[in-house]
């Protein structure tokens, strides 16, 4: 070996072990193995080395062994699809829970809109109205018709329209011209006892698509015949009707706002007949670029949680179905109607009602305009002289605007 | 059967009469037990007949089989080596604990080419897993270095670097004999 010459290395004698060393890399290790006995007696190690792991003798698995084999593979193959079975069952039955869990979650009741204690309505106990049968006799039938006629001739004196909208009653809050708003948020809103006596104005894109005169046709028709009514002084058949009268009206509230449903009812029969008419014929003339509008009668109090800012109209949200169908059921039933539950999708909707007397002041709620982060309610301040509670005739305590979920609701009186 | 492509054509039945001695063997030279080299053999082609529609005949059926083994046998050492065990029982006679022989030349020439093959034997079970697979590979089955890439799932140049480290171990392993059995 030269004078400084490395020795060969591992990958080297493994290279030339299996032949894969050539040309000048095989001459050069073969050369320094004729000069390096340490080398040379490696590579002997490595070929004995490797001589003796090739006479290891092979070894036999036995008899019965591909059986064994066979036998075992099949028993494995049995538990596999046991497995993948029981594998693809539960994975099954998960994703079933998974959908139950997402389809109640979904269902869930939505939540009310907070407001802060100080916004809340402050009622007496006395003036809180007393519970509403489930289920009881209509208020027209426990009415003698005499009395039903009388009351519906002094509200006929009354002018038009505008003599409807005059019906004060029971209330509780004043109204400022300034609208005013508060932020909506949920489960955080005391349960108060509302006003009595209203109408209802409801707007939703899926109730502007009924037809509105078959479904309030049938209640009218019924009421017309038992006020002992002659047909021929009718001017339009469906809006003569003592409790419900329809109208069809578009509004253009704004891009977001669509179709509004504006139901507003009356228990006396004639004469509200009468004022109804009139201003459903307002309405209808108006209705070119309104919404579509149904009116009809309402009654009682819901039950619902109220809310109110205190300069403006008292009012509620209705964020799930069941306090929506409390309310158009006990209106129904006070006002003897039996009209369809409108249907409200309460995951991307709420109902705002406002009482319609509050402190002997009486208030109309025009229309809804949605803007991006906030509804606004268009109202009107219908008092007049003769909001007297024992001199008006009972009303729907509610006006009803079904508007899109927003974080905000606000208030606005309309010039 | 030259390819994998032709081997996907055997039934399962065929496979083991075709592999399973090899497979044994391989198991044999890792485990150095004939029971567990039996029980390795057959568990590896209860997982082949599992997951055999996972081999797409780019390689031998071989390699497929020998590096279920091969995972198979590790997974025992590593088991092993967390749940140690110890056997009340009388030795096995595979399993005796290793006697260094004496370096001196026997007189029977016979018993002494035995005894080396024993040695031999022994010094591969002192090798790392690695090592041990790709020396059995190599020097025991004779396969190329392709066939090894396969079953070792890599490259040429790693077979190479391996195969030069792992006897290179062996060597150190068996060096207190190798001078007395060069004599």
């Amino acid at each position: 070996m030269k004078k400084n010459e490395r020795h060969a290395t591992p990958a080297d004698f493994s290279a030339y072990l299996d032949g894969r060393l050539a040309g000048a890399g095989r001459e050069g290790f073969e050369s320094h193995l004729a000069g390096c006995g340490e080398c040379g007696r490696r590579l002997k190690e490595l070929e004995l080395l490797r001589g003796l792991m090739r006479e290891l003798p092979a070894a036999d698995p036995g008899p019965g062994f591909e059986r064994a084999v066979l036998e075992r593979a099949r028993d494995r193959g049995r538990r596999y699809a046991f497995a993948a079975w029981y594998r693809r069952t539960a994975y099954g039955l998960a994703g079933l829970g998974l959908i139950l869990i997402v389809a109640i979650y979904l269902q869930r009741p939505a939540p009310l809109m907070e407001t802060g204690p100080e916004r809340l309505l402050e009622v007496q106990p006395s003036e809180a109205p007393a519970p509403l049968p489930e289920a009881g006799p209509p208020v027209r039938a426990a009415k003698p018709a005499g009395e039903e006629k009388k009351s519906a001739g002094r509200f006929r004196n009354e002018s038009g329209a505008e003599s409807l909208r005059a019906q004060g009653g029971g209330s509780a809050v004043k109204l400022d011209d300034q609208a005013r708003s508060y932020e909506a948020a949920p489960e955080s809103v005391e349960r108060k006892a509302p006003a009595v006596g209203s109408a209802s104005t409801l707007s939703k894109g899926e109730l502007a698509a009924r037809p509105p005169a078959p479904m309030m046709s049938a209640p009218a028709a019924a009421m017309n015949e038992e006020s002992g009514r002659g047909t021929a002084d009718r001017p339009a058949p469906g809006l003569e009707a003592p409790a419900p009268a329809v109208s069809v009206a578009r509004e253009s509230a704004g891009p977001v706002a669509g179709s509004a449903l504006d139901v507003a009812g009356r228990r006396s029969s004639i004469s509200t007949a009468g004022a109804l008419e009139k201003e459903a014929e307002v309405r209808g003339l108006e209705g070119a670029s309104r919404s579509d509008t149904l009116t009809a009668a309402t009654g009682s109090d819901s039950g619902p949680r109220l809310a109110r800012l205190p300069a403006a109209p008292a009012n509620l949200l209705i964020r799930n179905s069941r306090d929506w169908s409390r309310l158009w059921q006990t209106q129904n039933t006070v006002q003897n109607l039996s009209l369809p539950l409108p249907p409200v999708d309460f995951r991307k909707q709420m109902v705002v009602a406002v009482p319609t007397r509050q402190e002997n002041r009486a208030y109309q709620v025009l229309r809804s305009e949605e803007k991006a982060d906030r509804v606004i309610i268009y109202y009107r301040d219908v008092t007049t002289e003769k909001c007297d509670k024992d001199e008006a005739p009972p009303e729907p305590p509610y006006q009803v605007q079904v508007v899109n979920v927003r974080s905000r609701v606000e208030f606005q009186k309309a010039p | 059967m030259e390819n994998g492509k032709d081997e996907l054509r055997l039934t399962f039945e065929e496979l083991v009469n075709q592999e399973g001695k090899k497979v044994y063997n391989l198991a044999y030279r890792l485990c150095g037990n004939r029971e567990e080299a039996r029980d390795l053999a057959q568990e590896t082609f209860a997982r082949a007949c599992e997951n055999f529609g996972r081999f797409r005949g780019r390689s031998r059926v071989f390699t497929y089989l020998y590096r279920i083994t091969y995972n198979l046998w590790c997974n025992r050492i590593r088991h092993r080596s967390r749940h140690p065990s110890f056997s009340l029982t009388p030795d096995d006679p595979e399993r005796r604990p290793w006697e260094p022989a004496d370096p001196a030349p026997a007189p029977d020439r016979a018993l002494e080419a035995e005894e080396r093959l024993e040695l031999a034997r022994r010094c591969l079970e002192q090798l790392e897993p690695a090592d041990r697979l790709i020396i059995v590979l190599r020097e025991v089955e004779d396969r190329s270095y392709e066939e090894i890439a396969a079953v070792l799932n890599c490259r040429l140049g790693t077979v190479k670097s391996r195969l030069a480290r792992a006897r290179e171990s062996l060597r150190e392993k068996a060096s207190p004999y190798l001078e007395a059995w060069l004599k």
